[in-house]
């Protein structure tokens, strides 16, 4: 670490710290503890996923002589136990960023929700609780999940709720799976996750505005955010009225840009320049002649991406927000 | 040659973020912060990682079709240039580069990155053209030329994954000379490890040096491949594989020389570095370390049939959550130099959460009501089923 002995002996030159502090500071620096915190985390994850993917496996094997009400008991009892485990040692609802004190509430609610849906999925399989009303069995997942997302404030259980909750318009959100599981050609599809996206969007806005967990605004513009702007994108490539998503795309990408620099989670500025980079495009070369393409295409990539470097690199106070 | 980066910025770069730390941690005062903000007030452009994968983006696509503007005008005109032709062009952006350096004092801020991989790129083609006038068929022969490339470019910048690729083409060299014989083509593993370890300390002796800052970015990317390569190199499975390929031998890959040792080493290594990495106390270390014993339990299933793979997670899952468990309260005070501190949830971390979990949401959910909800909203589902 020499870096640090020539920036302590630089300090102190310059009279920011004596010479006493120097040696205080050096040694603080070389025996810092390193945090394995998010090694701990991942591991106590990993383990668990292990653990219940192995858990399952047994039980798929055995369940003839297990019995299937028995394994029903046993899942609902541990679905309970997880969800009062976290009721337990879980701060009081906020309307803020809470400091969960059990360390492993958090863990403890994430498995309670997979636990669930698990649960759930087998009654429905096994006595068919639901009959054909399948909206209702995806939406109580939806209801559970975003309830507890709010009471005991977890981003992660919000974007299983979110998830959930598409999948009972029809929707998949899962951004792996954007394009593979949303039939982008069926226009009903991309007119309901457009509207269901705007919904959402609208939500978060004015959950945000009211000062309730507004640091959630980050998830539901991540994950809501892809859908509008791929099915927005659909919609442009696809639709007899293109113009309308073209604008859609442009004023989306317009808002993304203003969160991100408003939030400084700049993920979001990502979304709207390739976002609105693609819809440009696309219009260009709607409107360019077919002839001249041969030359202007590569006229046109070079010298679109170099403004755009150019901009990013040149507009760095744009990018920041002005009130921080 | 030079270093193209600005070496005081960068210092400057590492000193804000040493002042930030000691104030956190509450060493020094906020007036004293603040004198150490103003004494290092001029730094590099290191912006977010998400505007750094736009710039990275946006860097590639504009070099690349930039590369085939200007080939549009020349290649008609000689079409058997394009080797000149594109190291020209690879020339010709080395003052772009520079200048974009310079002027907005970048320091792998994305597009400087993809600028040095295409220039680096625009040298290949001419390369092969020679090679192929040079009428051999040895493939190492082009790694050789354009390994001064890579010094140069390393030398200059410190750029990491170009340092990596350095080592790995320096590897792929020295195995295919090895091949050539008998004797070293049997001792090629122990050659590659050998190799590796020498590189290694290297490595290690050069960054206690402080002239080594400026690469500091490359050493820590290049020792990390390292150590991955020198496990990789001494795996039984590897080697017992990579024998029968290499020899043409029928599958399934045949017993190998000196197995015991290869044995040995598969669980060595990771025993090594689980052991090094507590000592100096090096988070990489133990990381490659938890996943070599991985490797190393995956290797031993692949030719023992030890447990059923449901027994492995469960009891591998139990191991692992009630060991996490246990390092955790032990850390609730810092020992051995390591702690439990909540650290910071940056964006990155965030994002991939919500979109692991959603992934997860989703295929539990289409396992559990699969075609049934129809609307062909969750084709392709099935990942996940358990029951």
């Amino acid at each position: 670490m020499l870096p640090l002995a020539e920036t302590l002996r630089q300090w102190e030159e310059q009279q920011i710290v004596t010479p006493q502090q120097h040696q205080q500071l050096h040694d603080y620096e070389r025996q810092r503890p390193v945090s394995l915190y998010w090694l701990l985390r991942t591991l106590l994850s990993v383990g668990l996923l292990a653990f219940t993917t192995g858990a399952g496996m047994l039980i798929y094997e055995h369940i003839d002589t297990i019995g299937h009400e028995v394994l029903i008991a046993v899942l609902a009892v541990l679905t309970a136990a997880c969800f009062y485990y976290t009721y337990r040692y879980s701060a009081p609802f906020s309307t803020q960023l809470t400091q969960n004190e059990g360390k492993f509430a958090d863990i403890a609610l994430l498995l309670g929700c997979t636990l669930f849906l698990s649960l759930e999925g087998y009654v429905q399989w096994r006595y068919a609780v639901f009959g054909t009303r399948y909206g209702l069995a995806t939406v109580i997942p939806a209801v559970l999940f975003l309830f507890c997302a709010y009471r005991f404030d977890h981003r992660g259980v919000l974007s299983m709720g979110l998830t959930a909750l598409a999948s009972w318009v029809g929707l998949t959100v899962a951004p792996l799976e954007l394009f593979a599981s949303n039939d982008f050609s069926d226009p009903s599809l991309i007119y309901t996750a457009v509207i269901f996206s705007l919904a959402v969007l609208g939500l978060s806005v004015f959950l945000e505005k009211q000062h309730i967990k507004p640091h959630f605004s980050f998830t539901y513009f991540l994950l809501v955010g892809n859908l509008l702007f791929v099915s927005a994108l659909a919609g442009l490539f696809t639709d007899a009225y293109w113009y309308i998503f073209a604008l859609l795309v442009l004023g989306a990408a317009w808002f993304f840009f203003r969160h991100a620099q408003r939030t400084q989670s700049f993920v979001f500025l990502l979304m709207a320049v390739v976002y609105s980079y693609i819809c440009l495009t696309y219009l260009a070369f709607k409107i360019l002649p077919e002839e001249s393409l041969i030359f202007l295409v590569p006229f046109y990539f070079m010298a679109s991406a170099g403004g755009v470097v150019w901009f990013i690199i040149s507009y760095k106070k744009l990018l920041k927000n002005s009130a921080l | 040659m030079k270093k193209v980066y600005d070496e005081t910025l960068l210092r400057n770069e590492y000193a804000q973020a040493l002042a930030k730390r000691l104030l956190t941690a509450g060493q020094i005062s906020k007036e004293q912060h603040e004198q150490a903000q103003k004494l290092h007030a001029d730094i590099p452009y290191n912006p977010n990682f998400f505007i750094k994968i736009l710039l990275f983006f946006f860097g590639c696509l504009g070099f690349s079709f930039g590369g085939s503007f200007v080939s549009l005008f020349f290649l008609g005109a000689f079409p058997e240039g394009y080797g000149v032709l594109g190291a020209l062009y690879g020339f010709g952006m080395i003052f772009v580069l520079l200048f974009l350096i310079k002027q907005r004092k970048l320091h792998f801020s994305g597009v400087d990155n993809a600028l040095i991989y295409g220039i680096l790129g625009c040298a290949l083609p001419l390369l092969f053209q020679l090679y192929e006038t040079m009428g051999i068929d040895e493939v190492w022969v082009v790694a050789l030329m354009a390994l001064p490339f890579f010094g140069i470019v390393i030398y200059c910048f410190g750029e990491p994954l170009v340092a990596v690729m350095a080592y790995l083409l320096s590897l792929f060299i020295i195995a295919s000379i090895a091949m050539k014989h008998p004797l070293t083509k049997a001792l090629l593993p122990f050659i590659l490890m050998i190799l590796s370890v020498g590189v290694y300390y290297w490595l290690r002796r050069f960054e206690q040096q402080s002239r080594a800052f400026y690469w500091q970015t490359a050493i820590a990317w290049t020792q990390t491949v390292v150590l991955i390569m020198i496990y990789v190199s001494g795996n039984y499975y590897v080697v017992r594989q990579a024998n029968a390929t290499l020899n043409g031998l029928p599958d399934p890959a045949p017993e190998i020389a000196f197995a015991p040792v290869f044995w040995g080493l598969t669980f060595l290594i990771p025993a090594f570095y689980l052991y090094f990495g507590f000592r100096e106390r090096r988070l990489t270390l133990l990381i490659l370390g938890l996943l070599g014993v991985l490797a190393a339990g995956s290797t031993v299933r692949m030719y023992h049939s030890v447990l059923p793979l449901e027994w492995v997670l469960v009891l591998g899952g139990t191991l692992v959550v009630l060991g996490a468990g246990w390092v955790i309260k032990l850390l609730k005070t810092p020992r051995f130099g390591f702690s439990h501190d909540p650290e910071e949830v940056s964006a990155n971390r965030l994002g991939l959460e919500a979109v692991l979990l959603s992934q997860l949401t989703k295929n539990v959910q289409s396992a559990d009501h699969g075609v049934q909800l129809g609307g062909g909203d969750f084709g392709g589902g099935g990942a996940g089923e358990k029951y």
